[in-house]
């Protein structure tokens, strides 16, 4: 049996949260191929799903320490499985993580995201982030206690009936050239300071890299929200994107 | 004018040591003060011969900017005029990459993969390889460095060896004068910020070994002696897998075959890689000219087989 | 593919209100420094060439000047020259 035989052995024996966090943090599973078998080029994409007014400049922000920096690797938002696949390609974490402040958790909420996983991702230049499909892991492993009990869907890969869980990237910046953003197939270009982009995480592959000569932040945030009729309706007609205001 | 500790050489010198510049107080903010960018660029559409110009430029004090000010390109031109397939190879493609792929191993290529430009940052064997060195000025590779590009990609030498017969076969293909072709060899998570060319390496040779080259009249929109087309081609030497990024301007070349070609508007049309997938990506680069009435120089497609 | 140089040259020759100084080149957009200029700039390059997105200019402590706005292209056909 093959090391991704053996890891969809496991993943179909998994039953509750606990097991699937379980999981992910096995050592001996080939996570990025187990990952990487999720996407699936009929529903990958992504859709403006949102646009927000008044967002704080954050270039300040982005001088703090990081909690996690681009370059290295860090248990804390990789598996170890992982963290062995990203150290023998020569990744980093791909972008510098940082706590997000009350003023930008705000954005959250303006959303309607309830008790949300938010962090600013700046992605210094220089820097990329590996080709990848996400698991919302840090988004569950933040709520352990709460969560680890609960039955596990394994197709939407989260909670069993919870809301869907959805995560959005918030462009706290003007898009600026070099800066790649790549929601397979389509590449992410030209934002402005205030774009909110969803993606169908569960089954979108995507990348980023920075080849260019400025900072690029952004604001992401996981969660349920109280009404993502919005989310729907945007990604079905480009002409209703919702506008917010932080103020 | 600020010293830049840069020392004038020829292309066959060994550049030693002054690549370490004294302070990188004279490399400018980005992003570009337009009306500097203007000044330069000005400057840059004065006549000259082929050798003034290599003069002015290696001596320019805003060296840094020379190459974004030399861009001519306006956002919303057609993706054709970036980039477009000229060429399709067929060839034993799976015995040529196997071959690539024991040269990179060999040479630890994937593991030594910090290009400090304080070491010879090609691969070679060969002592004619050794004496020949890439126009860089220090200021590129400093801004580069400066802004955390210090993973790039490997550059394995075609022409000036033997280790590739079958590359320097297909390199024949385009009748390249002064050519150079390469193998640009770009390991996993290894980044190439975005820029401008210059194509100063065959250039520079071509002015050095040629007088006739050296004063003819410089054509600073091509960026090529009168007569000529300064040309940079790109061959995929394995098919493309997600994650391998090329962009030209904002579009993407992607989903290539092995052996697709595709020839660029490198005087003008800024592009980066990146290699977020996880296996390597080989390409193989010739630069040269052509004459005006090339193949090349009309946008036409031609298939070889090998 | 449409030169910047080449434009420009012709765009002062045209457009009666545009001097030398009005406007330059950035990233492959053109930065106005005035607002009424880019406009007469917009309207030409509309009639001429096709297409063009407005943009408010950022403006960076180390440049010499304050510009308003940039313009760029949304999509020339190919082989288009000045």
């Amino acid at each position: 049996m093959t090391k991704l035989e053996k890891t969809m052995e496991i993943w179909n024996n998994v039953e509750t949260v606990d097991d699937f966090l379980n999981f992910i943090e096995n050592p001996d599973i080939d996570y990025m191929n187990w990952s990487a078998s999720f996407a699936d080029s009929n529903k990958s994409g992504y859709w403006i799903g949102a646009r927000i007014k008044n967002i704080p400049d954050v270039a300040h922000l982005l001088d703090n320490t990081p909690q996690i920096k681009a370059t290295e690797l860090s248990p804390t938002s990789m598996t170890e499985s992982e963290l062995e696949h990203h150290k023998n390609y020569n990744f980093g974490s791909g972008y510098d993580r940082h706590v997000a402040t009350q003023e930008l958790m705000r954005i959250a909420d303006v959303l309607g995201f309830e008790d949300p996983s938010a962090y600013l991702n700046n992605q210094p230049t220089g820097t990329l982030m590996g080709r990848h499909v996400d698991s919302i892991t840090c988004f569950l492993h933040e709520r352990t206690e709460e969560l680890k009990g609960q039955k596990f869907d394994r197709e939407r890969r989260q909670p069993q009936g919870s809301k869907d869980i959805w995560r959005c990237f918030v462009a706290l910046d003007d898009w600026r050239p070099g800066q790649i953003v790549n929601f397979e197939p389509n590449f992410w270009t030209h934002w402005k300071k205030g774009d909110v982009l969803f993606f169908d995480w569960r089954n979108t592959a995507h990348s980023t890299a920075n080849a260019g000569m400025h900072n690029r932040p952004f604001l992401k945030i996981t969660g349920t929200m109280k009404d993502d009729q919005f989310v729907l309706d945007a990604r079905q007609d480009q002409d209703k994107v919702k506008v917010f205001n932080l103020k | 004018m600020i010293e830049t500790q840069y020392i004038k050489k020829t292309h066959k010198e060994i550049d030693h040591s002054s690549n370490r510049l004294i302070s990188d107080r004279h490399l400018h903010k980005h992003p570009y003060d337009p009306e500097l960018l203007e000044s330069i660029r000005d400057d840059i559409l004065k006549p000259r011969t082929c050798k003034e110009f290599m003069d002015w430029l290696e001596t320019h004090p805003h060296y840094d900017m020379v190459a974004e000010a030399s861009s001519q390109f306006i956002r919303g031109t057609h993706q054709d005029d970036c980039f477009y397939q000229c060429a399709k190879i067929n060839t034993d493609w799976s015995n040529i990459t196997s071959r690539i792929q024991k040269y990179a191993d060999e040479n630890q290529i994937n593991e030594k993969f910090d290009t400090n430009y304080t070491k010879e940052w090609r691969v070679f064997p060969m002592k004619e390889q050794k004496e020949f060195v890439p126009f860089r000025h220090n200021t590129e590779l400093d801004n580069m460095r400066k802004h955390g590009f210090t993973k790039q990609y490997q550059l394995i030498e075609v022409t000036l060896t033997e280790n590739f017969p079958e590359l320097k076969q297909i390199e024949k293909l385009f009748d390249f004068e002064w050519g150079k072709a390469d193998i640009n060899y770009q390991p996993t998570s290894g980044q190439f910020p975005r820029h401008v060319d210059f194509l100063t390496t065959p250039f520079r040779r071509a002015i050095e070994e040629d007088p006739k080259i050296a004063n003819t009249r410089y054509n600073p929109f091509t960026k090529t002696p009168e007569g000529y087309q300064m040309t940079r081609i790109l061959i995929a030497l394995e098919d493309w897998v997600p994650g391998q990024m090329f962009m030209f301007e904002n579009y993407s070349w992607n989903n290539w075959k092995a052996g697709d070609t595709i020839n660029f508007a490198w005087h003008s049309c800024r592009h980066s890689t990146s290699n977020c997938s996880y296996r390597p990506r080989p390409l193989m680069k010739i630069s040269g000219m052509v004459k005006d009435g090339h193949w090349l120089t009309q946008k036409k497609f031609k298939e070889f087989k090998i | 593919m449409i030169r910047y140089s080449e434009l420009k040259n012709k765009m002062l020759k045209d457009v009666a209100s545009l001097q030398k100084d009005d406007f330059y080149l950035l990233e492959g957009k053109l930065i106005f420094k005035q607002e009424q200029k880019s406009l007469d700039a917009k309207k030409y390059l509309e009639k001429h060439y096709g297409n063009v997105e407005v943009l408010k200019a950022n403006n960076h402590p180390h440049w010499n000047s304050q510009y308003k706005i940039e313009l760029y292209f949304t999509g020339i056909s190919e082989g288009v020259q000045a």
